[in-house]
């Protein structure tokens, strides 16, 4: 018992852990999340909502976190086009460096050099957003449990010839298309003569408009009948 | 380092090479391949601008760490400084002298980059300048250009996040 006590204080009595630990909780209060990115050993549980409670109530005022497992993003629907926007933004910041030997080893997080980094990159990413982690399109759980996915195959990389993104397709996802250019409006370049015609061709028209402002048109009297 | 940083070193850098270019200069000779030097004609000066501006460095420093530091070695200046190419450096020297996080997550340095420069002295970075190798290279793909360039209502910040995505780094 004395033994168990020991090996449990170990990562609290390491600053590095305990300095990592604190910017983590900043992004996300989720204990189980935490245990498994700090690769904390099970055992140590209630050590770590003890000290979760005691860094909150320090730094941010209140203590608050989610129920449950988060399990991670299993749900079909789940990738919508603005979190797949929001994950090609977050991996090319994370593979932007040059540096390398910063890979995962099949241990799961046990580097904390990667923990660094994917704490880091997710800052910079509220930064550019200018967001804040209860705001944000993607959240720290989902950014961090995607980056495992993609390095475990579970995703795959693809390019888009139109606005020359990087992006990734998840298994389970049900949109395939390019997020950068669904989100940003990009219009379609095309290439050769033959897409051009194919590009023309799918152009709204002016029917299409007419119809449309037929149906919300505030003048038109079939909407004041709807709205009567 | 401030936004403003990033911008002034785009818009000074890119604003060159597209006059060089429309002056008959090879895309080879400002470091650039013909399908970007072909998107960024395609554009007229405010679009060059309008691409520039944007919260991320659009060159980076050339893969080869070698002659980096071959660059910053030498003993003294052999030609003229290459105002462009100092300018460049100042920034990455500046970024190495704060925290290797910032260098790595704003300049995408390595390691052994950002040692490199943070040995540097002034002198050496000036040295490196008037060696007459171009040390840097564009970041981004062809096809940043064309969009960033012509979407005359998409804002700096969805600018910043294109740049990223078409971050040439990223290992595709």
């Amino acid at each position: 018992m004395r033994k168990m006590e020991n090996a449990a204080d170990d990562w609290t009595t390491n600053p590095s852990v305990m300095l990592r630990l604190e910017k983590i909780i900043k992004l996300s209060q989720r204990t189980h999340f935490i245990l498994e990115l700090l690769a904390l050993p099970q055992r140590d549980i209630s050590l770590l909502k003890k000290h979760i409670k005691i860094l909150c109530e320090r730094t941010c005022g209140f203590y608050n976190p989610p129920r449950g497992n988060s399990g991670g993003p299993t749900r079909p629907n789940y990738f919508t086009t603005k979190i797949r926007f929001g994950l090609s933004v977050l991996m090319s910041l994370v593979n932007g460096s040059a540096d390398d030997g910063l890979s995962d080893d099949g241990r799961g997080f046990g580097s904390g050099e990667i923990v660094d980094r994917l704490v880091n990159t997710y800052h910079l990413y509220l930064t550019l957003s200018k967001t804040t982690p209860d705001e944000a399109d993607v959240s720290f759980e989902i950014f961090v449990y995607s980056w495992r996915n993609i390095h475990l195959g579970q995703a795959v990389m693809d390019h888009c010839e139109n606005c020359g993104s990087i992006h990734y397709i998840f298994h389970n996802s049900p949109a395939q298309g390019c997020p950068v250019c669904c989100q940003l409006k990009l219009a379609v370049i095309p290439k050769t003569p033959s897409h051009a015609s194919e590009v023309w061709a799918k152009r709204p028209t002016a029917i299409r408009r007419q119809s449309f402002v037929g149906k919300y048109d505030h003048t038109s009297e079939a909407s004041h009948a709807a709205f009567a | 380092m401030m936004h403003a940083d990033f911008e002034t070193e785009n818009i000074q850098l890119l604003t060159s090479r597209w006059e060089r270019l429309r002056a008959g200069a090879l895309p080879s000779s400002v470091g650039f391949s013909q399908a970007t030097a072909a998107s960024l004609l395609a554009l007229n000066q405010g679009q060059v601008v309008r691409a520039a501006t944007v919260h991320r460095p659009l060159f980076t420093l050339i893969p080869s760490e070698e002659v980096l530091e071959n660059a910053l070695n030498t003993d003294q200046a052999r030609g003229v400084q290459d105002q462009d190419v100092l300018l460049f450096l100042i920034n990455r020297w500046r970024a190495a002298a704060g925290s290797f996080t910032f260098a790595e997550m704003y300049f995408c340095m390595s390691k052994s980059v950002y040692s490199l420069l943070k040995a540097a002295t002034f002198p050496k970075i000036q040295a490196a300048a008037s060696v007459g190798v171009d040390l840097m290279t564009i970041g981004v793909r062809p096809q940043y250009f064309t969009h960033a360039g012509q979407r005359f209502d998409m804002e700096t910040a969805h600018r910043t996040k294109l740049a990223i995505c078409n971050s040439t780094n990223t290992g595709y």
